[in-house]
């Protein structure tokens, strides 16, 4: 896996790595006696100069195991990205924590060239939140060793980035902890940082900020930094980011290899063999989008464009279409808003079906704006599948997007529409249907 | 950013020097923690912040009426107010940055759970809470001077060439307070106890040290205690460079300085080590 990361210099290199809890033995007194103390030491009491923190929440863990992650090891080249796979409490958040020097490691070691920095929702924790946005982005900026006069420079950037249209005097009491959590990401990934380590089990995740986090992400991989990701969900989550996988089962690695073999055998393993064997991918179709000369000119203006993408058809069922895309400029980002409708009767009641969406520049595969999404499909009705990519619009005219189809063998597929969509522009003073620029 | 290579599993700074360097790097963090532990004295409360000086006013008036009025304690040929003022002011330095360097780690466990905090900055932003309520009594020392010079003709705040001496002894007294606090912060993590025995052992050590009273008032066979203990030369330091009072001695202020140094190189070392395992129980 690291071997062209490592002829490379690597970013980050990890070594034997392993996180053990330590649990009390409630059988020996001294374990008990531990235990009492532990439990004592958690909360405040009300001595006059105590004080007592209002977002105190001392948790009890029980960890289920000895050992959160125990023996990993991985490179991280420039460029490079490593998703680490598992189920939920498999230790993929546990290894990004040690990993980011948030919980100190039992074993191993991890040595990093520059800085790396820990994203994920548990920075709300490290703002304050009696103050203004402002301050706070400052104080987490602090945290992550970011000097104040750098943070506030970028502040603008970073509401922007985070979608928050806030005044910086705003206070943080008035703001919803999915903004604030916002803000905190965005503060971690202006943070000029050469690793992340992005615990990609967020809050927010399949949202359109967290399409615009990816972008970012890519960018920065372009510049020569590094990722790793945690994929709860699993690699297909990461999409292009990360080319390699290391799959942990409990808290030890089950297997390395390309984002594609890790997926397969997260799948075996999870027993879902019947989904690998009775999975078929009615294909893929591609098709290259060439955006109007005009977008990216202006700012805050929705277009809508649209073709008729019959060569989506190939997958095999002429409903699944992509309707449009929908094209917002600004300032240096664009979103692009891609909808995929599945009308009713593609998918048989019962049936699982996956679409996935992806895009990147034309003839330019390896950046892909957003991650293939799988939308799983049960019931047959007609579902909209909104994907938001961010994406700077300036340079790039031509978008290819391909859409992946997987159905469970054995679903019945009809069609009980005949619908045939046909999409115009509605640009103004622009009659004629931007169509593909080539078919796939 | 210049890159370089890091050991940061846990970030695992066993030398002193890679200790004190992250803590540079991380300074502006520490005057946050400073920062936010001067709120913390008034949060909460009705007349906010108004509480900073008001406190030290008040406790500063009950304890000059009951030690110079009441029991009548000696301190030469100025005001007692004056003199319990800045042997006051001295001592809130040590006792000011100890008892929040003692608690820094705890009150900051929630955030160092969800981001890397540099451990010893948390601890020495306790310098500035310390420092705040010192410059507090040095306030009140110098307006009740002003009465002074007004109503006698004599200021008895002594502002010339030894100012140094004075800077030198706070200076010392902020480092035991660092010191005693990276020596109990890992300890409180654990059990409160080590808070409430912390507060009986420098309650003992304000007993011993020359903070309210001159220290030739005591019997010869507590002085020599009192002398040698660490943090009555700072405190005498600051007096005799503020008030004219004896100056301290020389080997004791020479002793004191070496055991600072030799137990913060020391604590850095423990501290490393503790400071990772309190953050594994946070």
């Amino acid at each position: 896996m690291s071997d062209r990361d490592s002829a490379a210099s690597p970013l980050l290199v990890v070594t034997g790595v392993g996180k053990r809890f330590e649990r009390p033995r409630p059988s020996s007194w001294a374990g008990r006696l531990v235990a009492r103390l532990n439990t004592r030491a958690g909360s405040d009491d009300l001595d006059d100069d105590d004080w007592v923190d209002p977002y105190d929440d001392v948790e009890e863990s029980q960890p289920t195991r000895d050992w959160a992650v125990q023996d990993v090891s991985f490179s991280v080249g420039p460029g490079g990205g490593v998703a680490v796979v598992g189920e939920r409490l498999e230790g993929a958040s546990a290894l990004l924590r040690v990993l980011g020097g948030v919980s100190p490691s039992t074993t191993g070691k991890a040595l990093a060239t520059g800085r790396t920095v820990y994203v994920s929702n548990e920075m709300i924790a490290a703002m304050p939140r009696d103050c203004s946005i402002r301050e706070a982005s400052i104080v987490l900026g602090l945290v992550l060793g970011i000097p104040p006069r750098v943070t506030i420079a970028a502040l603008p950037a970073i509401l922007d980035f985070a979608g928050v249209d806030a005044d910086p005097r705003r206070r943080t009491r008035s703001m919803a902890k999915l903004e604030l959590g916002r803000v905190a990401v965005a503060v971690a990934l202006h943070s000029g940082a050469s690793v992340f380590l992005y615990d990609a089990d967020i809050a927010f995740q399949r949202s359109p900020f967290h399409a615009r986090v990816w972008a970012f992400l890519a960018c920065r991989l372009a510049d020569g930094c590094g990722l790793v990701a945690s994929a709860p969900k699993g690699p297909h989550a990461l999409g292009g980011l990360c080319e390699h996988a290391l799959l942990l089962e409990g808290g030890t690695v089950a297997a390395t290899g390309t984002l594609g073999e890790v997926e397969e055998e997260r799948r075996r393993r999870s027993g879902n063999d019947r989904d690998a064997a009775s999975t078929d991918t009615w294909g893929t179709a591609t098709c290259t989008w060439s955006l109007p000369d005009e977008v990216g000119a202006r700012d805050h203006e929705r277009e809508r464009v649209g073709a008729d993408l019959e060569a989506l058809s190939v997958i095999g069922s002429p409903e699944a279409r992509v309707l449009g895309l929908e094209i917002a400029p600004q300032e240096s980002t664009s979103r692009i808003l891609c909808e995929l409708a599945i009308p009713h009767g593609v998918v048989a009641p019962g049936s699982e079906a996956r679409f996935t969406i992806s895009a990147w520049p034309h003839g330019r595969a390896a950046e892909r704006f957003v991650q293939p999404r799988p939308i799983a499909v049960g019931t047959g009705a007609r579902t909209a599948l909104r994907v938001e990519i961010a994406a700077v619009l300036e340079r790039v005219k031509q978008i290819d997007l391909s859409v992946a189809v997987e159905l469970r063998r054995g679903a019945a597929v009809r069609m009980l529409h005949g619908e045939t969509v046909s999409l115009e522009p509605h640009k103004k003073g622009d009659q004629g249907a931007v169509g593909p620029g080539g078919q796939g | 950013m210049t890159a370089r290579a890091v050991t940061h599993t846990a970030r695992q700074l066993t030398t002193p020097i890679a200790l004190l360097s992250e803590t540079w790097r991380y300074r502006w963090l520490a005057l946050y923690f400073g920062i936010e532990y001067v709120r913390m004295r008034y949060r909460g409360t009705w007349i906010g912040w108004w509480w900073i000086p008001l406190r030290p006013a008040i406790e500063m008036g009950s304890r000059a009426l009951l030690f110079g009025g009441l029991l009548g304690v000696s301190s030469g040929d100025r005001p007692y107010l004056i003199f319990f003022s800045v042997g006051t002011a001295a001592w809130l330095v040590f006792d000011r940055v100890g008892f929040f360097a003692m608690r820094s780690l705890q009150m900051n466990r929630r955030m160092s759970r969800s981001a890397y905090i540099p451990r010893l900055a948390v601890v020495t932003g306790s310098v500035l809470p310390g420092a705040v309520e010192a410059a507090l009594y040095f306030a009140i020392a110098g307006l009740v001077g002003l009465y002074f010079r007004i109503e006698r003709g004599s200021f008895y705040l002594y502002l010339d060439r030894h100012l140094w001496i004075v800077a030198a002894g706070l200076l010392l007294l902020a480092a035991y307070g660092v010191l005693f606090g990276m020596l109990t912060a890992p300890m409180v993590v654990y059990a409160r106890d080590v808070r409430y025995l912390a507060r009986y052992f420098t309650g003992a050590v304000y007993v011993f040290t020359p903070v309210i009273y001159p220290l030739a008032l005591l019997p010869p066979a507590f002085r020599s205690i009192a002398t040698y203990n660490p943090l009555s030369a700072p405190v005498e330091m600051v007096k005799y460079g503020l008030l004219q009072t004896a100056p301290p001695r020389w080997g004791a202020v020479m002793s004191s300085a070496l055991i600072l140094a030799i137990s913060f190189l020391v604590m850095l070392f423990v501290f490393a080590r503790s400071a990772r395992r309190a953050a594994a129980a946070v």
